[in-house]
């Protein structure tokens, strides 16, 4: 009912659009970017609808196809985690006003569909109170299976804090795969993602890699290099990369290594072989940074 | 009277009433209590440290826990609360295939 009466603001809506698209081109927030630069669609049918929103201390690409984020993107830093350890408090999901009606997810899209509320950024990271509340907007919102947001997930994010503790600075791109002929889709028309993705990039040592896991409740997650992101996501999140970051992936912190170790979960599989190459290009990226280091 | 839909009812700022909305989220650590009108859903961890922080926290998690009892024991319940979603999800072509 809710959605026929929206199509009857058709009109009104795409005339919004135009405006919210012309304001989103003024919309930008570099710093959340590695090297300042916003991921790019390599599928350009991903492009369509989409409107870029800044917040405090995220952004995000929304999609008005799926009524979803594509992605969202943080720059996590030792000291932004140190704030993060919240105080208790309360808050909540909140649509999006930023978008338009015809364009946005609704609460009640959300409520009995059997899925979770998964935030790309996660609340977990926002280093304050008003950043952690702009969290909630659904515009950073994706159907997510409660198995996968509730396990896997958050220990991937918070092995992705303690990574960024450890190292002192993070990019990090968390977005959301539509794969396959079909999609399946809740109410309200918001389409649920086939795979999630979380991209990390240190600036410091260069390096960068992807988990990449499907929406469902195995618990099983992949390490992929940027390029071979970019082909499965049709997005390349980190453009101003140089080939050979984009490459190989970076070794990423295990999510079962964390505090909560109950229950088995499966491994990623590794062979001698991916280590020797690991090693090999480690080495290759040490003496070509050595080299150009003893040019200049 | 026609009800104004629970999930329209916009829940009130920093104030967590268990069972009134499906949006509000009270965190407490990394532990998260989301709202919701017919079940409230608990996730996280929470490291209650043996310290004023730990009694704080301790305190928090009473008071929200006896408050969504609260609201319990004044109900009429029914036996369960229905366990599928409202409806199956529907299936529709991949628009970026």
């Amino acid at each position: 009912m809710l959605v026929r009466c929206r199509r009857g603001r058709f009109v009104a809506a795409l005339a919004f659009v135009t405006l919210a698209s012309s304001a989103a081109a003024q919309e930008a927030c570099p710093t959340l970017f590695a090297k300042g630069l916003a991921p790019v669609l390599t599928n350009a049918k991903l492009a369509a609808r989409t409107v870029p929103l800044c917040f405090e201390a995220f952004a995000v690409l929304h999609s008005g196809v799926t009524r979803t984020p594509l992605y969202s993107a943080e720059h996590l830093t030792r000291a932004s985690i140190a704030d993060a350890r919240t105080v208790a408090r309360d808050d909540s999901f909140h649509e999006e006003t930023r978008l338009p009606d015809a364009e946005r997810a609704s609460l009640e899209d959300y409520v009995r569909s059997g899925f979770d509320r998964g935030h790309l950024a996660p609340a977990g990271d926002m280093p304050t109170l008003s950043a952690q509340a702009e969290s909630f907007s659904l515009a950073n919102i994706v159907p997510q299976n409660r198995v996968l947001n509730r396990g896997l997930w958050a220990d991937i994010e918070e092995g992705t804090r303690r990574l960024a503790t450890r190292r002192g600075s993070i990019f990090v791109v968390t977005g959301v795969i539509f794969s396959g002929d079909s999609m399946q889709q809740i109410k309200g028309g918001v389409l649920v993602p086939t795979q999630l993705f979380k991209a990390l990039y240190d600036p410091a040592s260069g390096e960068a890699g992807a988990y990449l896991a499907r929406n469902d409740d195995a618990r099983n997650w992949r390490a992929v290099s940027i390029d071979a992101l970019t082909q499965e996501a049709g997005i390349d999140v980190f453009p101003g990369l140089p080939a050979a970051a984009r490459a190989s992936a970076m070794t990423l912190p295990d999510p079962q290594a964390g505090a909560r170790s109950e229950g088995h979960r499966p491994r990623p599989e590794q062979s001698w072989q991916d280590w020797l190459s690991r090693e090999l290009n480690r080495a290759v990226r040490k003496i070509l940074r050595d080299l150009l280091r003893s040019i200049f | 009277m026609p009800q104004d839909k629970p999930s329209r009812r916009t829940p009130k700022p920093d104030a967590f009433e268990p069972f009134a909305d499906d949006a509000s989220v009270r965190t407490i650590g990394a532990l998260s209590f989301e709202n919701g009108t017919d079940r409230i859903a608990l996730h996280g961890s929470l490291d209650l440290t043996r310290d004023k922080a730990g009694l704080a926290q301790a305190r928090l998690v009473r008071d929200t826990l006896e408050a969504i009892v609260k609201v319990l024991e004044a109900d009429d319940l029914p036996e369960a609360v229905a366990e599928a979603p409202d409806a199956a999800p529907k299936s529709v072509p991949n628009p970026f295939a």
